[in-house]
């Protein structure tokens, strides 16, 4: 998939799976991938750009005599997200038209 | 690779010595995590490093993402400090290689008038080298209390 638009949608993968649930990042990058590639050192700045626009707030847990780090989706998080979510038939339209115009040329 | 998680962390640590040890540790601690979780979750090590990629390339993304408050500051002082013991050092063993052995006695210009510009003698140059002395010693204390504080 093209870089920038993965870059883009990445972010609300991980905004959605945190809707289904507080995670931390291993679990996070099993649960994303079952739909979309991402990497360990893909998600890492991710979590970090949300924290720091406050959508998503951290904790650490005990687990196994170490600390994990758990995110959380925050008030904030969850408007961001369904912000998005209502531009899904924008986005659709453009994409059709975007589409729209390769099948004319193909045609040419 | 080979790289077992230790020596992949601390090959991370070498390549980000560029930031401060509070950023450092931020990024160090996430890929310790991560690490811990692919292991845990039934990952070799040497296979759960060699997912993650090389170190290398994982820096240079970090250090380009990384903000400007993120790195260690030049530690000038420190540097100033470094050139003048250098500085001194050279200058000690100038004067040490000259006044041992053959003391020399410089001439500028003919035989009939000009002045010897230097004239050997026992010029006794011990404070020179108790300057630079004392000047690397304080360099060496000022790196070791920076190295401690951060």
């Amino acid at each position: 998939m093209n870089v920038q638009i993965k870059k883009g949608l990445l972010e609300y993968c991980v905004l959605a799976q945190l809707y289904r649930g507080e995670s931390y990042g291993y679990q996070l990058i099993k649960d994303i991938s079952t739909c979309i590639d991402i990497s360990e050192s893909t998600l890492y700045p991710i979590l970090k750009r949300l924290e720091a626009d406050n959508y998503v707030k951290t904790y650490k847990v005990e687990h196994n005599n170490r600390l994990r780090c758990y995110f959380q989706l925050t008030e904030s998080g969850k408007l961001h997200l369904k912000n998005f979510i209502k531009e899904r038939t924008e986005i659709i339209r453009v994409l059709d038209f975007i589409s729209e115009r390769k099948e004319i040329n193909e045609h040419e | 690779m080979n790289m077992n998680k230790k020596t992949f962390l601390k090959s991370l640590k070498t390549y980000l010595n560029k930031l401060k040890t509070s950023a450092i540790h931020r990024h160090i601690s996430y890929y310790e995590e991560i690490l811990s979780d692919m292991i845990e979750g039934g990952l070799s090590e040497e296979a759960a490093v060699e997912k993650l990629g090389s170190p290398k390339n994982i820096s240079e993304a970090l250090l380009k993402d990384a903000m400007p408050e993120d790195f260690k500051k030049t530690d000038w002082i420190g540097r100033c400090f470094i050139i003048f013991s250098c500085a001194l050092l050279l200058i000690s063993l100038f004067f040490k290689i000259k006044s041992t052995g053959n003391s020399s006695i410089s001439f500028i210009g003919g035989a009939d008038g000009p002045t010897s510009i230097f004239i050997a003698g026992k010029i006794d140059y011990t404070w020179l080298y108790f300057l630079t002395a004392g000047c690397i010693a304080i360099t060496i204390l000022y790196k070791t209390i920076r190295y401690f504080k951060h």
